[in-house]
């Protein structure tokens, strides 16, 4: 159990830098892609990412509370934590899947013949 | 963003199994009290369920995504009498020399420990399944 927290906070800590890298470059978007046609939805793809990680990171301070609150003693239901972890993994593993797409979208992109 | 869908009335339907779970082996520990809370023979305890609407999420539209889960509704005795058994030296004998049992029969109370336990087992099942497909799809790029 005690692992599995440990697990979480080290999620919970990759996907908060990734939350405030993600959050740094939001600030020279504006500059940068000034050149570029805007989306229809006025959402930058930096925010959507942004969501992503906010949503997957929320998911794994639930599951932190549930575990806490179990371990605490305050509840009996370990199903709850069980399946708020498994959540929380799931939500990760999703959110790396995407990195993963982008990081290879870029490799690419890079590796394109000019 | 619902990673894990249906599991809200599946956690319901664990915690209640686990309260009929409780009760069983609260039947079971007294199968041989002859003196329960109210001076009399312990009467067996029953767990009924109810379903009970759940929100699990708001749509993008504002209205509430609602599903059925289960609760206890309520745990009540059973009014059966026990068997009367003829044991003078018992200390909670009548003075003709019979004990009341309690009205708990450990055989049913087994059968529905086996019940208990297989739907609890069927409920985790669900919950595995529904990682399952999640993980599946996540291998998609893969």
């Amino acid at each position: 159990m005690i692992e599995a927290n440990s697990n979480i906070a080290a999620q919970q800590a990759f996907s908060q830098s990734m939350l405030s890298q993600l959050k740094g470059k939001d600030a020279l978007q504006p500059q940068e892609l000034q050149g570029l046609p805007s989306s229809d939805s006025g959402e930058s793809f930096g925010n959507m990412i942004g969501n992503l990680v906010k949503e997957v990171d929320d998911k794994g301070k639930v599951a932190s509370a549930e575990t806490n609150k179990l371990l605490l003693g305050e509840t009996d239901n370990i199903h709850q934590s069980m399946i708020a972890m498994q959540e929380s993994g799931l939500a990760f593993t999703m959110l790396v899947e995407v990195r993963n797409k982008l990081v290879q979208s870029y490799q690419e992109l890079m590796r394109m013949p000019v | 963003m619902n990673i894990l869908p249906g599991l809200e009335s599946t956690s319901s339907a664990l915690a209640a199994e686990k309260v009929r779970l409780d009760i069983i082996g609260q039947n079971i520990a007294n199968a041989h009290t002859t003196r329960g809370l109210d001076g009399k023979p312990y009467a067996r305890q029953m767990v009924s369920f109810e379903s009970k609407l759940m929100e699990v999420g708001v749509k993008e539209d504002g209205s509430k995504i609602m599903t059925i889960g289960v609760q206890v509704k309520s745990i009540e005795s059973d009014k059966t009498i026990g068997a009367l058994v003829y044991n003078p030296t018992h200390p909670d004998a009548d003075e003709k020399g019979y004990v009341r049992l309690p009205n708990v029969n450990l055989t049913h109370e087994m059968v529905d420990m086996i019940a208990a336990s297989r739907s609890y087992e069927a409920n985790l099942q669900v919950v595995r399944t529904a990682k399952q497909m999640a993980q599946q799809a996540l291998r998609i790029g893969k």
